[in-house]
């Protein structure tokens, strides 16, 4: 069995310090990529073939939202209890399809509300919305503009930027990214023709600078349901989707809720 | 490989099974338990790995300790009680969803 020495240990580290990741979690992540290094010397790969392959998988960025997205789901206060994703797939199916006279009884638990035992805490809650909002692009593959602070490509001024802006050609449909309910659309200023969903446990997703909307206010609305099209509406420099979301009202990065 | 969806919906089912089953295991051992009971069909990132563990720890569902071993520290992840009885109900509920699974999709057994 190979174990690593001391001098490659500490350069694993020197990758993960780059992320300026906590404590706990840096080493607890520098123990996995040591492991998974040790496995690859095992099968006979250098220490340098198996420390860059290791980390290829393990980009800075990817660290760092690793770090947000633990962050953010130990933070979240219980709030709704409700069936996981796969299930209220299920009963999506249910509810729309002819099965829906079939047995009601059947052993799907869909309402959830006995707070005492260990199960309905273990439920879990609203999925944050992590679907691309175009439909078969990933996120991160049409990303043009990341969020955070930035320039601002028109005014040039130093302000956050409150969402992402995803590469898409005009009249390319947009989808919504978790269910909810249409609580804007139409004409915003700046963000020009926008969409607004209202989501469970305090999120909101809004989609800007589109040619039009297909939904219409206090519309609901599924994961994946057409809502509009990309387009350059308001104060945009080309065809692209502005895309945020919003957590009891502060902006989050959307790519931070994706796995 | 499995989707990421299906994958997301059944990762804290399949956590939570495994921990109660062997006890005590830190997260590089449950990648490739995982991996390898499932013929590496099943994969877990790291990515949403980490994330359920905290989340589980905080929630009391597991509890940790940090050991040296090789020299490094390793952070060992145990199941509590109310972990093993979220594990139960959890495995339970999942039998009957396939149930449903079979009877809304049609599955007949395949007969080789
Ligand atoms: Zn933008």
């Amino acid at each position: 069995m190979i174990i690593l020495s001391e001098h490659q240990v500490a350069r694993v580290q020197a990758h993960l310090a780059r992320a300026g990741l906590n404590e706990q979690l840096s080493t607890e992540l520098l123990d996995h990529l040591c492991c998974a290094i040790e496995a690859r010397m095992t099968t006979g790969e250098s220490f340098d073939q198996a420390l860059s392959e290791t980390l290829k998988s393990w980009p800075i960025r990817q660290l760092r939202d690793l770090q947000k997205t633990i962050n953010f789901t130990t933070k979240t206060k219980p709030m709704l209890y409700r069936a996981s994703a796969a299930i209220a797939l299920v009963a999506g199916i249910c509810l729309l399809s002819p099965f829906t006279s079939v047995d009601h009884s059947a052993p799907l638990a869909l309402d959830h509300h006995d707070h005492s035992s260990d199960y309905a805490a273990d439920y879990s809650r609203f999925d944050p919305p992590t679907a691309s909002p175009i439909a078969g692009v990933d996120m991160k593959a049409a990303l043009s503009s990341g969020f955070g602070m930035r320039k601002h490509p028109l005014t040039k001024r130093t302000t956050l930027h409150r969402g992402i802006d995803l590469k898409a050609k005009v009249g390319t449909p947009v989808q919504a990214t978790a269910p909810g309910k249409v609580i804007y659309a139409g004409e915003d200023g700046n963000y020009g023709i926008t969409v607004r969903i209202l989501h469970e446990d305090g999120y909101v997703t809004a989609y800007c600078h589109l040619s039009k909307h297909v939904v219409e206010r206090g519309d609901r609305v599924i994961l994946g349901q057409e809502i509009a099209a990309v387009g350059t509406t308001g104060q945009s420099l080309g065809p692209h989707l502005h895309y945020e979301v919003l957590k009891d009202d502060v902006p989050v990065n959307p790519l931070a809720l994706v796995d | 490989m499995y989707s990421k969806e299906l994958i997301k919906g059944t990762l804290r089912t399949v956590v939570l099974r495994l921990l109660d089953q062997e006890g005590r295991l830190y997260g590089y051992q449950m990648n490739k338990r995982v991996e390898d009971l499932s013929d590496g069909r099943y994969t877990l990132t790291e990515g949403a790995l980490y994330p359920l563990l905290h989340k589980l720890v905080k929630d009391g569902l597991l509890t940790t300790e940090t050991e040296k071993v090789n020299g490094r520290a390793r952070r060992y992840y145990s199941i509590t009680e109310a972990g093993r009885a979220a594990a139960t109900s959890r495995r339970e509920e999942f039998r009957s969803f396939l149930l449903t699974m079979q009877t809304l999709l049609d599955l007949k057994p395949e007969k080789t």
